[in-house]
């Protein structure tokens, strides 16, 4: 066959001609006799996992909390390891570090820097500086010392603060005498023995009047009196009381009053007492009322004689109560339980002191340094000293010297000098010294010999086992332990107990369910009806029956799980079984079983897949619900010893008024966990399900 | 619809029946409770027990019938009584017969000796439910305005911002709550009282300032339910076809809103609120334990600490009852409140 060539010009784009020539036979078909199939995919394909991630990662609010839930997680599992503290109530040096403030930043920065603030706190107060030239002085009252104080203290001005109790530091104020009943009240002054006919005798009282806002009843008619007494005899005896006379009878209206004993008192039972000098003491009466309260406020009460010797008016000057909360506050039972001679008593009615005057004082307060500061200490042992010298940790003239017992003061002061520490030292020896922090040798006497004795600073961290001083993020509890490695670790413990009860309740509730949706018909309603009934016990009720029943049988952390299992992979099953009636009738799973499928194969491949996005996502949810649930019947008490998150925050409960951070620390973790939680599951049912996307 | 009810109730009743005798078995697998306490008040109490049928009197030792319960001299006729328990099984239905023929459910051995279970709970009701009620009427009408308000202004600054704060006051649990309203309205500030105030001796004032706390604890939580409940379905029915016509028809947003939209949304909380109202009367435990509350829900953590296992059957009867009663309401009242639901009508 002819096959002529035939040629083409043509232009292109630059203008310039070309000449191309062919035949047909040049061009041929290139895919005659082959076979064309779909071919795969260059792109890689997505599963369905990859595509929930990808949905998920989308969802900004579920990835925070995903992050944050995870960080916690992984947080709860290195911490409880990584923290240096011991959590081991046994650790001796636990006890010295307990109810630190939290600490994130040094000392000083008046923000979460271990230091706590404390407000009027009562100050053991300098009064007789203070009646002096009225200098404010002193230190806090109780375990507080004054070099730990951060700033300046604010220190209340007298007058400002009462107190109506007895206080060691406070001064003056009232005695206060109420009525408890019908029986009315009586205040005894202290007895002391009172020669008439020797000596002029004096008593000044006075009656004040009730302030406005006075709690403690209204004035009542009062009846000042004195009495003599014959101790000799005993009380309810006859002629115990010799003689009684009313100094003021009956009187409603406050008062001062001024008596010349010696003129008002008659004496008229002259016995054999009398003429070595009875006993006398002042008697307060108020009259009793069933129906109200009554009171008198009594002050400035002075025995006292112009012309008695300095012995006399000394013993009166004891007995009068110038001081209402002195008089008051001398304990009528001594030390080995006897009683002294002298008190003030009040057998019928109350006897307090009432507006004494107290100086308060509000400061912050360094936990760290008063728990792990340098703190001088004597007696350290002569053999310590020793081996911190052989360690290298500090150096010394020579080590020799410490047997040298017979130095002379020059020579020990030589010796206290030549003590340094080495760089090493400073890294782990408890001492600290330089040149404000000198050590002191001295030379004792122990039996025959004399013995070396040294005192100097220790550093208080290093000498519990710590290289720095410790910082405690969210403070420590009642018995010294971290707070953080307690909560993290419960934390871990919570986790745990949600993960299993959720597992658990997974595969109860998925198998249950599957029979019920899938075979439905008498098999399910029969389910049904049980799961029905279980469903109607209260969650309260099977926690009862389980604490009732098996708290002394088995470990607690069991008690509860299957508690929480028992009635909690109800809701599992119920929702299985909806899904499984939502996909059973589709038409692929008719299809599946026309073509033989069995009913293992039908639910675990066609049924299943489907349904199983919803199903882990509530029990992803109920791992935080089981949380709560621990840690709410931890917090009532029910639940008791337990290393959970709920038990160290039920155990630190009581100390919410004085320490709330060691509430509010855990509770934030307990609510970042919480809401991270719902975050995070709300983000998995999105990215599972997308048709359900958007619904609360 | 009749019907319907009629089976539901019946059902409940069954259920109430079942869940109750379990629980009685259950209970009673522990010893028989014991009353603290001198001669004449075990007298009182084991003659008592005795009337009841739950317990054998004899003035001799028995062989035969287990356990000793107790023994002791009456003092007036100086007969020695010997206890000894019946079987459960007897126990049991001269219990539920006592429920009905007498109404008494057992008598308290520990919280108050020889005191009625069922006057203890009367005693602490009154206290449990005016708390509650005031925090319904608080949390009901804020909650489903701060959802219809979140709704109106869907994915605004304002729908985030609420929505935001439910969802966190939805997670945080309560006790922690209510832990840092007392730490700082009643311990730092000095505000409000750290403990229910003793009604005898409290001034109304301080009685007043009582309930503030509680009641905020309580309401909190509810609030952010009603509003998450009321948003979700307001925004659904605001996307409906009914009121796109009605818009059509000439209706202004604010009508379609009060006379479509508002109704068709009521429809499903109007009967959670009745259900909710019904299960308050339970207390709440934690709070009452924690403030100090003399309620239900204190006297339940009582007796179940103590050990008051009379007390402890009736409370947990009490919450049952409470718990499905609040269900069958909330099934019913669906009926009620919207005619276009058929109750159990077939498909």
């Amino acid at each position: 066959m002819s096959d002529p060539k035939k040629t083409f010009t043509y232009k292109d784009t630059k203008g310039v001609e070309h000449t191309v020539s062919f035949a047909k036979g040049d061009f041929s078909l290139n895919q005659l006799n082959t076979k064309l199939y779909d071919e795969k995919m260059k792109s890689k394909p997505t599963t369905f996992l990859k595509d929930a991630l990808k949905r998920f990662a989308k969802n900004k609010s579920s990835v925070a909390g995903a992050i944050i839930l995870g960080s916690l997680l992984l947080l709860s599992f290195i911490l409880p390891v990584a923290l240096p503290s011991s959590l081991d109530t046994t650790d001796v040096n636990l006890a010295k570090q307990t109810f630190l403030a939290p600490k994130l930043f040094e000392s000083g920065t008046g923000w979460w820097d271990g230091c706590r603030a404390y407000k009027n706190i009562t100050m053991d107060f300098d009064w007789e500086a203070y009646e002096k030239d009225g200098t404010y002085s002193g230190n806090p009252a109780g375990e507080f010392s004054s070099e730990y104080i951060v700033g300046e203290p604010k220190i209340s001005r007298v007058g400002e603060q009462k107190i109506n109790v007895y206080s060691p530091y406070a001064r003056g104020g009232y005695i206060r005498l109420t009525t408890s009943s019908q029986k009315g009240a009586e205040l005894d002054s202290y007895p002391t023995t009172f020669r008439f006919s020797d000596y002029d005798y004096h008593l000044s009282l006075e009656v004040a009047e009730l302030p406005a806002d006075f709690t403690f009843g209204t004035m009542s008619p009062y009846t000042i009196s004195f009495a003599y007494w014959d101790h000799t005899l005993s009380e309810g005896d006859e002629g115990y009381v010799l003689y009684k006379t009313a100094l003021a009878a009956d009187e409603t209206e406050p008062k001062s009053y001024d008596f010349a004993l010696s003129e008002n008192t008659e004496i008229l039972a002259n016995t054999a007492s009398m003429s070595a000098g009875a006993d006398g003491y002042l008697s307060v009466e108020l009259p009793g009322d069933s129906n109200a309260y009554h009171s008198v406020l009594l002050r400035n009460l002075i025995f006292s004689s112009a012309d008695a010797p300095e012995a006399v008016q000394k013993e009166l000057s004891n007995v009068s109560a110038k001081d209402a909360n002195y008089a008051l506050g001398i304990n009528p039972t001594s030390k080995d339980g006897v009683k002294p001679k002298y008190y003030w008593r009040s057998p019928r009615g109350t006897k307090e002191v009432y507006a004494a005057d107290i100086v308060t004082i509000s400061f912050r307060y360094d936990t760290y340094e008063a728990a792990f500061g340098d703190v001088w200490t004597t007696g350290i042992p002569k053999t310590d000293m020793k081996n911190y010298v052989r360690q290298g940790w500090i150096t010394c003239n020579s080590i020799e010297e410490f047997e040298a017992s017979k130095m002379t003061d020059e020579q020990i002061a030589v010796f206290e000098q030549s003590f340094a520490m080495t760089p090493e030292g400073e890294k782990h020896c408890p001492l600290h010294i330089d040149e404000e922090h000198p050590i002191k040798v001295s030379v004792v006497k122990a039996g025959k010999k004399k013995a070396m004795e040294f005192a100097g600073y220790v550093t208080r961290y290093k000498l519990y086992g710590y290289s720095k001083m410790p910082k405690f993020l969210f403070g420590t509890d009642v018995l010294g332990r971290d707070i953080v490695k307690l909560v993290f670790r419960g934390l871990r413990t919570s986790i745990l107990l949600g993960v299993i009860v959720s597992a658990v309740n997974l595969i109860i509730g998925l198998v249950w369910g599957a029979i019920s949706g899938y075979f439905g018909g008498t098999t399910d309603i029969v389910m049904e009806r049980f799961c029905e009934i279980l469903g109607g016990i209260p969650w309260v009720v099977v926690m009862t029956l389980a604490i009732v029943n098996f708290s002394d049988k088995m470990p607690l952390i069991v008690l509860l799980a299957l508690a929480m299992c028992a009635t909690g992979w109800l809701g599992t099953a119920g929702l299985t079984r909806t899904q499984f009636y939502r996909f059973k009738d589709r038409e692929y799973i008719l299809a599946a079983r026309t073509l033989g499928a069995r009913d293992g194969r039908l639910i675990f491949r066609h049924i299943l897949p489907n349904a199983i996005g919803t199903i882990v996502t509530s029990s992803v949810l109920m791992i935080p619900s089981v949380i709560f649930s621990e840690a709410s019947l931890s917090y009532l008490g029910l639940i008791k010893g337990l290393s959970s998150f709920g038990v160290t925050l039920s155990d630190n409960q009581i100390y919410l008024p004085v320490y709330p951070n060691l509430i509010l620390f855990p509770s934030v973790i307990m609510a970042l966990i919480m809401i991270s939680f719902n975050l995070f599951g709300n983000g998995l049912r999105d990215a599972l399900n997308p048709s359900l996307k958007g619904s609360d | 619809m009749f019907k319907y009810a009629l089976k539901r109730i019946l059902l409940a009743f069954v259920t109430t029946a079942i869940i109750l005798t379990l629980t009685y078995f259950l209970m009673k697998i522990q010893p028989y409770p014991q009353i603290p306490g001198k001669t004449d008040v075990q007298l009182v109490y084991w003659g008592k027990q005795v009337h009841l049928g739950y317990v054998l009197e004899f003035t001799e030792p028995q062989s035969n019938l287990g356990k000793l319960l107790w023994f002791g001299t009456d003092e007036k006729d100086g007969v020695t009584y010997y206890y000894y328990q019946r079987p459960i099984y007897q126990q049991f239905f001269q219990w539920v017969a006592n429920i009905f023929t007498k109404g008494e459910w057992g008598t308290s051995t520990r919280i108050s000796p020889n005191v009625d279970a069922m006057v203890l709970i009367r005693s602490r009701i009154g206290t449990t439910i005016k708390i509650n009620v005031w925090s319904v009427i608080i949390s009901v009408p804020a909650g489903i305005a701060l959802g219809i308000w979140a709704a109106l202004k869907k994915n605004t600054m304002t729908d985030h911002v609420i929505s935001t704060l439910v969802m966190v006051f939805i997670s945080v649990p309560s006790f922690i709550i209510i832990s840092l309203l007392m730490s700082w309205l009643g311990y730092s500030t000095g505000l409000l009282p750290t403990q229910w105030p003793v009604s005898d001796t409290a001034t109304l004032s301080q009685k007043i300032r009582g309930y503030i706390i509680p009641v905020m604890a309580l309401s909190f939580g509810s609030i952010c339910g009603y509003c998450r409940f009321t948003r979700a379905e307001l925004t659904e029915i605001m996307s409906s076809d009914f009121l796109l016509l009605a818009r059509t028809k000439g209706l202004s947003k604010s009508q379609t809103l009060t006379r479509h939209a508002l109704k068709n949304a009521m429809v499903p909380i109007l009967p959670s609120i009745l259900s909710e109202v019904i299960g308050l009367l339970g207390g709440s435990m934690i709070l009452e334990s924690l403030y100090g509350i003399p309620g239900v829900g204190k006297l339940y953590i009582t007796s179940l600490n103590l050990r008051d296992y009379h007390v402890l059957m009736a409370d947990m009867s009490f919450y049952t009852i409470i718990g499905l009663v609040a269900g069958v309401f909330l099934d019913l009242s669906y009926g009620f409140i919207d005619p276009r639901i058929r109750m159990g009508a077939k498909k």
